[in-house]
C-alpha cells in the first residue's frame, strides 16, 4: 500500500474538505495501514486455507483440472 | 370553436370564441391540469430522486455528508465519477453521525474481468472494511452503488458495478451484518489520492 506522500493529506466529508498534517496525517496513516495488514493476514489465512483444500484433493487423487473445477 | 391541448386534451378556448363563462372555463382547464398532474406525479413519480452532487479532489477519502441516507427512502444509488493518482485498493465502510464503522462486520463477494484477464474473485468474510476494487495507475473508474436498507435497523446489503477505461470491470455484492441505521458511506484510496464527483440518488416509493 502506497500513501501519498506529501506533507499534506486531505479527506473530504460531505462539502467539508479536511487537510491533515502532524500528528493527524500519522494517525489517518497508521489506522490504514493497520486495516491494510489485516486485509493482508486474512488474505494469507485464506490462501493457506485454500493450499490444504489442494494438498487433500491431490491426496485424493484429483487431477490439478479437477481441482482447479472445484476452487 | 374552442379546441384542446394536442398532449393532454386540455379543453382550450380559441381567439375566435366569444368570451362568455369565463371563470368555468378557468376552472375546467385547471381541473384537467391538476389531473394531468396528479397522474404525472401523484400515481407515477420520478423513479428516482436526485439528492445531491458534490465534487472532490485530489483527497484520499470521501464521506457523503452526514443524513445523507434516511428513513424517508429504503434504498438509494450513488454513481461516483473519478481518476486515481496511483494504483491502490479502493475500500469502503458505512457511516454514522461522522463516523466510519470499523466492527468486523463487512463481506464481499466480487468479480474482476480485466482487458486480458479474469474473472478474478475477491471474496472477503466478516472483515473490518468493503473491499470494492483494485485500482489501476491513473485510473478513470465509473462506480455505481446501490445501497438497500442502508437507513433502517437491518443488516445493509450493497450491489454495484465499477468501469475502469480500458482496464477492467468489477462486479460488487457485499453486506455489512449490524442491524444499525447509516447515514453516511465512506470510500477512501490506499494508494494516491481521487479526483471527481458523486450523485446520490434515492430509489423512490
Amino acid at each position: 500500500m502506497t500513501m501519498a506522500k506529501s506533507e499534506t493529506i486531505k479527506i473530504q466529508d460531505g462539502d467539508t474538505v479536511i487537510e491533515l498534517t502532524g500528528a493527524n496525517k500519522e494517525a489517518y496513516l497508521a489506522e490504514r495501514a493497520k486495516d491494510q495488514a489485516e486485509f493482508e493476514t486474512q488474505q494469507a489465512q485464506k490462501e493457506a486455507q485454500k493450499q490444504t483444500r489442494i494438498n487433500a484433493y491431490t491426496k485424493l487423487g484429483l487431477t490439478e483440472e479437477e481441482i482447479n473445477a472445484i476452487l | 370553436m374552442a379546441t384542446t391541448t394536442p398532449n393532454y386534451g386540455w379543453a382550450v378556448p380559441t381567439s375566435t370564441d366569444l368570451v362568455k363563462d369565463g371563470a368555468t372555463a378557468i376552472e375546467t382547464l385547471g381541473d384537467s391540469i391538476d389531473a394531468s398532474m396528479f397522474t404525472a406525479l401523484g400515481t407515477k413519480k420520478a423513479g428516482m430522486v436526485l439528492l445531491n452532487t458534490t465534487s472532490f479532489s485530489a483527497v484520499t477519502s470521501v464521506s457523503l455528508a452526514a443524513s445523507t441516507f434516511t428513513s424517508t427512502y429504503d434504498n438509494y444509488q450513488v454513481i461516483y465519477k473519478f481518476t486515481s493518482t496511483a494504483a491502490g485498493a479502493l475500500r469502503g465502510r458505512v457511516r454514522l453521525s461522522g463516523t466510519d464503522a470499523t466492527g468486523a462486520n463487512y463481506s464481499e463477494m466480487n468479480v474482476t474481468v480485466g482487458t486480458g484477464s479474469g474473472p478474478g474473485r475477491q471474496g472477503t468474510l466478516n472483515g473490518t472494511e468493503f473491499n470494492i476494487l483494485n485500482l489501476a495507475t491513473s485510473a478513470n473508474l465509473t462506480l455505481n452503488l446501490n445501497f438497500y436498507d442502508i437507513a433502517k435497523a437491518a443488516p445493509t446489503s450493497i450491489t454495484g458495478f465499477g468501469i475502469q477505461h480500458s482496464t477492467a470491470s468489477n462486479f460488487i455484492g457485499a453486506d455489512h451484518s449490524l442491524s444499525t441505521a447509516y447515514d453516511s458511506f465512506t470510500i477512501y484510496a490506499t494508494g494516491g489520492s481521487i479526483t471527481g464527483a458523486y450523485s446520490v440518488y434515492a430509489y423512490n416509493k
